[in-house]
């Protein structure tokens, strides 16, 4: 009878060399076969992007591999998307992949995190804080104003894009809230991004007949919405045109905004109109196309100025219907 | 019409036309390098691949056979905007001739297609794999194939953190 060896089971120093046959690292054997790097990553550039951040955690090569543009690369391509779109030196930072993740999957520089910018799906999104004179409205077609123009921006889809909101005889406000982290924004994202610009627009006009004024600006807020800054543009007051133009700026962020962007979850986009005379009926400003972007910048802003310590919003309208609205901001 | 003699591994020779050996890059490139090398245009070129067996070798020719007449992908797609590797798709056929092979033999043809530069096998084949992470935890991705974790310390806690950085919970 001859005698059983019973295997001694295998101490961590012989899993390790188990591991590594032939040189070949963990995470390029698959199944007991050596499989090279680049196949490993055109396996890994296949599977969908919100898988991916998973396999980062399979092992220490794949984690490497995730963290590579090459990977990105072909991610972007496979998914047609625009590799350009998050700029080189952003791409080349360290964990500079966070932001292709971010971007293949919440395209975070490349839509308008505004989602009903002309008010084709009525007031959806918006809140209305003050109705003045005989209230907001949507026009599914301007009145009394030329249509909208043709642009070719990206943001807006054709059947979205030829309503508008109009106000009345009295302040009509409302706002737009962006949750940034749900939209794929987190604090750490922004940080990577650095320096980089919030650029706020949107079309507006008034009417044949009948002048009007408004006011908007952009706030941001910390995860409990209590306001950080914010940018309120100048007010505009134009004469009886029909013709729509165009109102932007952009809020510049640079490495001095750090522990700004630690806080940062909310942008609130806020705007006011009415007409200039008085009319009964919807005379007043029109507007079309908000718009809130985010770019990235190739230097650091020359002064984060445009960022304004918080002041009072609105001077004859908006801040007591504000208050009354019981938010901090 | 012109024949090649690809030889496998395992001593195993294919006969098979040169317009269907070119469809594999490495092929091609043999074939090309034979050409030059020989003063006899009609001699037949011989290729051993010394690192694919029979078995693997005859289900790559077997899926230039069906595919003979798709057009050729760049090896190197990455410089190219049209159409992705997503976009090519998976024909029944394909599906058929994937559907009995264990993992094992699924990377060998992968390795197979990496080695004689054959893109759209390429493609599929990892696409195959890729099914086997898609949708499943990380401890059945190292189960499905045999990883083993070798994150040291808080290697593998730094890394759920930063992954956290990327999408919000």
């Amino acid at each position: 009878m001859g005698t059983q060896v019973l295997q001694r089971p295998a101490d961590t120093k012989e899993l390790i060399k188990d591991i590594t046959v032939n040189g070949c690292p963990n995470g390029f054997l698959i199944s007991g076969q050596a499989i090279p790097e680049t196949v490993v990553e055109l396996i890994l550039s296949k599977v969908p992007v919100e898988d991916l951040l998973k396999c980062n955690l399979v092992c220490k090569a794949w984690r490497n591999l995730i963290s590579r543009k090459s990977l990105w690369k072909i991610c972007f391509d496979d998914n047609k998307a625009n590799w350009n779109t998050v700029p080189e030196h952003v791409r080349d930072k360290p964990n500079g992949w966070m932001v292709l993740y971010a971007q293949l999957r919440n395209e975070i520089l490349s839509k308008n995190y505004i989602k009903n910018p002309s008010g084709h799906r009525q007031f959806e999104g918006w809140t209305i804080f003050s109705n003045g004179g005989d209230q907001w409205r949507v026009e599914e077609e301007p009145h009394g104003s030329d249509p909208l123009p043709n642009l070719d921006i990206p943001f807006f889809g054709i059947d979205e894009d030829k309503s508008c909101f109009t106000s009345s005889f009295g302040w009509c406000s409302k706002y737009y809230i962006v949750n940034l982290w749900r939209e794929g924004l987190t604090p750490e994202l922004m940080k990577l991004m650095l320096p980089f610009k919030i650029k706020c627009s949107q079309m507006y006009t008034a009417r044949f007949d009948c002048g009007g004024v408004f006011d908007w600006e952009l706030r941001l807020l910390d995860s409990e919405e209590k306001r950080l800054c914010q940018h309120k543009a100048p007010r505009i007051e134009v004469p009886a045109i029909m013709e729509w133009q165009t109102a932007e700026f952009a809020f510049e962020f640079g490495s001095d905004d750090e522990e700004l962007l630690k806080d940062l979850q909310y942008l609130v986009f806020i705007h006011e109109g009415k007409d200039t005379q008085f009319w009964a009926g919807h005379y007043g400003m029109k507007f079309a196309r908000s718009c809130v972007t985010f770019e990235c910048l190739y230097s650091q802003p020359e002064n984060s100025s445009s960022v304004e310590p918080p002041e009072t919003f609105g001077k004859d309208g908006g801040v007591s219907t504000i208050v009354r609205s019981g938010r901090y901001w | 019409m012109a024949l090649v003699r690809v030889i496998s591994s395992d001593g195993a020779a294919f006969l098979v036309s040169q317009r269907l050996a070119k469809r594999s890059g490495k092929l091609k490139t043999e074939i090309e390098t034979f050409r030059k090398s020989s003063d006899n245009s009609e001699a037949q070129p011989e290729i051993r691949i010394v690192t694919i067996r029979a078995e693997i070798l005859r289900l790559v020719l077997q899926w230039l056979q069906q595919h003979q007449n798709d057009p050729v992908l760049p090896a190197n797609q990455n410089e190219q905007d049209g159409r992705g590797d997503a976009e090519m798709g998976q024909s029944q056929w394909d599906r058929d001739f994937l559907a009995p092979m264990d993992l094992g033999i699924v990377m060998e043809l992968i390795l197979a297609a990496n080695h004689l530069e054959v893109k759209g096998l390429l493609d599929i084949t990892c696409k195959l794999v890729e099914s086997k992470i898609t949708g499943r935890t990380v401890d059945e991705i190292r189960t499905a194939f045999k990883l083993k974790s070798d994150f040291k310390g808080n290697e593998e806690e730094q890394t759920r953190l930063e992954n956290r950085w990327c999408v919000e919970n």
